[in-house]
């Protein structure tokens, strides 16, 4: 696939070495190639369409499979567009977008602070129109980064690990449940390695930020020999199994698509507070056909688009939180905070407490 | 009235000096606000960098011979703005980015900047407004130093500046068309006086020469006292003349009536019928020179009396009644037939008793004159309540086809006077009469014969 997005530059490359003309230009573009390579590509996909008359390059971190339906319905209403999709990981793809060798017209991603720091970077270009001036204020940042889901952070319990124990409503429930229970809990509790995972570390530092009691949480879980997950998915395989009875800070939307499959658990959305995190869309600076790309970004916020993100994908729409209801919902925004959480120095210091916390050293 | 030759308006000029004013001072106003406006958004922006900054450079430590900066969450969350503005930042040691944005950097004149410095920049295409902050470390043996930039974009602050901005628009328009309003009243107000003055002289009768008593202020005193000096000499040089007429007519009356006896005498005495004939010719000349004379005499004293002499009341019957007595035997001597009446209960008028009975006698001796022998006058006197009407009839040759009011002038006579004594100057000085005791004098052809003359005045209820 990889291949495929690059073969038709180098083949241009190669002719014009063949035919002797401008050798500095051709090395000055397989330099160029050398550094659009400088990302990872996971997978690439095409939806011709028949009556192809533009195409929208999509730059995704979803999986191909929860955003088919999307790009299918967003093909029926826009039938002359061909759409590209790449996948690639949310680190890979904030490094496409900054070096901006190669262009796409629309990148998602649920990094928030990524996102983020794309857009105050000004590599995001301005988007207004009818549509996404109607989304929430909370949902996105000045009009180049847009969130499009609303999705709950919580924790996954296992039926049997929990067996003859009160489900606890709040994290100081769920510290006091661990302490009084080491022997149930010791090896059995499973979090993000935030040292590597960009979700884990972002979440880790929000919730942080939210409560004192997330270092206690740290504190009482280093001492249950905690295991490290590079991903949500073997965390909820590990449930599955009864390897672990606890798996904290998963995505509600991946957690429920997964236990209806297998069972075996329980989500628990902490009643002290339950982030929410978004899925957003931002238009590249370099983006060939920025109209096509706001014609997507408002699909993806219009009503229509919204209810098919509801109905046909894991994904809660924006309109599953209620800004206006109390409750311990409480959504991450956009905004210049989330930098620090990419700055070097905060997070060698964030994740040196945590490992501390954690008694990893 | 004879309009005069115009030369701008005062109020025009006065109302647009005020709408120059607004205008001047509301732009004046909106940039000033805009200007402070800006100044306390970009003031109210430096002071939330410097805070950043801070709360970044307290958090500057060493531990042995290495600097230890941390970078504190609520550094970042201060700089949120309702705006979204982007940040960018830098922390130097010792001129070696440690963390942000490694090719973002201060001027060099910052360099040995003390205390937090703001400044605007451009960075990556924004235009930023940003502060520098020098500090220093002491790591190892040796100070460090330790510069920390912070840049933000500005348009929160555009944003406040420009909800100032609103405002100010709505301020200005408001003292502008404050200003306007004030500017068209002031004019008004400023001008009144000179209308009173002009109406005070336009609502004046045509020989109403006494001088401006009404007070003015001391813009316009300099143009009624010259306005009154005007009307004094007016005045004095239409009394000169008339008072020449009447000394003219004196001096020559009195002479023509000498002539007039010696005549009379040397006609009595010669025989000769043909010095008799001139004789005649010459007591008929001196006759109309003699009313010539007392004509001019008449029309002097109505004209000098009508604005000097205080009226009285009297019944405009007996008036008429004596005229009618005195005339008698004149027409009685043409054998015309002369018949008075009234109806009405009250002919009281308020006038000059002297300049009535002449107006009377003139315009009845007018009738007699211009009838033939074996004819009828009718005088009649009606009074309906507002005016008191004398209305004479005769069978005489009438008007002809001059317009009656050609007839006022003085020295006019009508093209029927052939052959008939006459000055010309009768219907004047009944006209001027009439004319200023408020009353009316018509003068109509008859429908099978003669003239109808009505004389009215206001009547005394």
């Amino acid at each position: 696939m990889c291949r495929a997005v690059l073969s038709l530059p180098v083949l241009r490359s190669l002719c014009l070495s063949l035919l002797g003309l401008l050798p500095l230009q051709t090395q000055a573009q397989a330099q160029t190639q050398a550094q659009a390579q400088a990302f990872e590509i996971e997978a690439h996909v095409r939806f011709d369409s028949a009556m192809e008359q533009a195409e929208l390059r999509l730059l995704s971190v979803t999986d191909l499979s929860a955003f088919e339906q999307l790009i299918r319905d967003y093909q029926m209403r826009n039938p002359t567009v061909s759409v590209d999709y790449t996948q690639v990981s949310s680190r890979e793809l904030y490094k496409a977008v900054a070096a901006q060798e190669v262009a796409f017209d629309v990148a998602i991603s649920f990094a928030m602070d990524l996102q983020m720091k794309l857009a105050n970077d000004g590599l995001a270009q301005d988007h207004q129109s009818r549509t996404s001036r109607a989304a929430p204020a909370w949902s996105r940042w000045r009009h180049e980064v847009f969130g499009f889901t609303a999705e709950p952070i919580v924790a996954v319990t296992s039926e049997r690990g929990f067996e003859g124990l009160p489900l606890p409503r709040t994290r100081q429930e769920l510290i006091a449940l661990m302490r009084d229970h080491p022997d149930r809990f010791s090896g059995k509790v499973g979090i993000y390695d935030i040292r590597t995972v960009g979700t884990g570390y972002l979440l880790g530092t929000q919730d942080a930020n939210r409560s004192e009691a997330y270092w206690r949480l740290a504190e009482v879980m280093g001492a249950l020999d905690p295991q490290l997950y590079c991903c949500s998915s073997e965390m909820l395989d590990d449930i599955g199994t009864g390897e672990l009875h606890l798996a904290y800070n998963v995505l509600e939307s991946y957690a429920k698509s997964r236990l209806d499959q297998q069972g075996g658990g329980q989500i628990l959305r902490l009643q002290d507070f339950t982030h929410v995190v978004m899925r957003s869309a931002l238009i590249p600076a370099n983006a060939q056909s920025p109209e096509l790309a706001g014609s997507f970004v408002d699909y993806l916020l219009s009503a229509e688009g919204q209810s098919k993100i509801a109905s046909e994908t894991a994904f809660p729409p924006l309109s599953s939180y209620d800004a206006a209801s109390g409750g311990p919902l409480r959504p991450i925004r956009f905004g210049v905070t989330l930098l620090a959480n990419l700055d070097r120095l905060m997070r060698d210091r964030f994740i040196a407490a945590w490992e501390g916390a954690l008694r990893l050293n | 009235m004879v309009r005069a030759p115009q030369a701008g308006s005062i109020q025009r000029r006065l109302a647009l000096s005020h709408l120059l004013l607004g205008a001047l001072a509301s732009i004046c106003l909106f940039l000033a606000i805009r200007f402070v406006a800006f100044q306390t958004a970009e003031a109210t922006q430096d002071n939330l960098l410097r805070a950043a900054a801070n709360t970044i450079a307290e958090q500057i430590g060493s531990s042995g011979d290495q600097v230890i900066v941390k970078l504190p969450h609520s550094a970042f969350a201060i700089l949120e703005t309702a705006a979204q503005d982007r940040i960018f930042y830098n922390v130097r040691v010792n001129g070696q980015s440690i963390t942000g944005y490694e090719d973002f950097l201060p001027p060099d004149a910052t360099r040995r900047v003390r205390d937090p410095y703001s400044f605007s920049l451009g960075y990556r295409g924004f235009d930023l407004r940003a502060v520098v902050l020098n500090s220093s470390a002491p790591a190892g043996s040796e100070l460090q130093e330790v510069t920390i930039l912070i840049g933000q974009t500005q348009d929160a602050q555009q944003a406040v500046a420009d909800r100032f901005a609103a405002w100010a628009i709505l301020i200005s328009a408001g003292i502008f068309l404050g200003l306007a309003g004030l500017g068209a009243i002031t004019a008004q107000q400023a001008l009144r006086p000179l209308r009173d003055v002009t109406g005070a002289v336009e609502r004046r009768g045509p020989n109403d020469l006494r001088p401006l008593r009404q007070p003015t202020p001391v813009e316009l005193t300099p143009l009624t006292s010259a306005l009154n000096d005007f009307i004094r000499r007016l005045r004095h040089s239409l009394r000169r003349s008339e008072t020449f007429i009447a000394e003219a007519a004196h001096h020559i009356r009195t002479p023509l009536s000498t002539v007039k006896t010696e005549t009379e005498i040397a006609l009595r005495r010669t025989e000769c019928d043909d010095t008799r004939r001139a004789l005649r010719k010459v007591l008929f000349s001196v006759e109309e020179s003699a009313r010539s004379a007392s004509q001019l005499l008449a029309y002097a004293t109505v004209t000098q009396r009508s604005d000097s002499t205080p009226l009285e009341r009297m019944d405009l019957k007996t008036k008429v009644q004596e005229a009618y007595d005195a005339l008698f035997p004149t027409a009685d001597l043409k054998d015309i037939e002369m018949h008075f009446t009234a109806q009405g209960p009250c002919f009281d008028i308020q006038g000059d008793v002297l300049m009535i009975e002449i107006s009377l006698r003139n315009l009845i001796d007018n009738a007699i004159k211009y009838s033939d022998p074996d004819s009828r006058i009718d005088l009649n006197l009606q009074c309906d309540g507002d005016s008191v009407v004398l209305t004479i009839r005769d069978q005489g040759r009438g008007l002809g086809d001059v317009s009656p009011k050609q007839l006022f002038g003085r020295f006019k006579r009508g093209p029927e006077t052939a052959g008939i004594v006459g000055t010309g100057m009768g219907l004047s000085i009944v006209n001027e009469v009439a004319r200023s005791h408020g009353g009316q004098l018509y003068l109509s052809n008859n429908e099978e014969r003669g003239t109808c003359a009505e004389l009215s005045f206001p009547c005394l209820s």
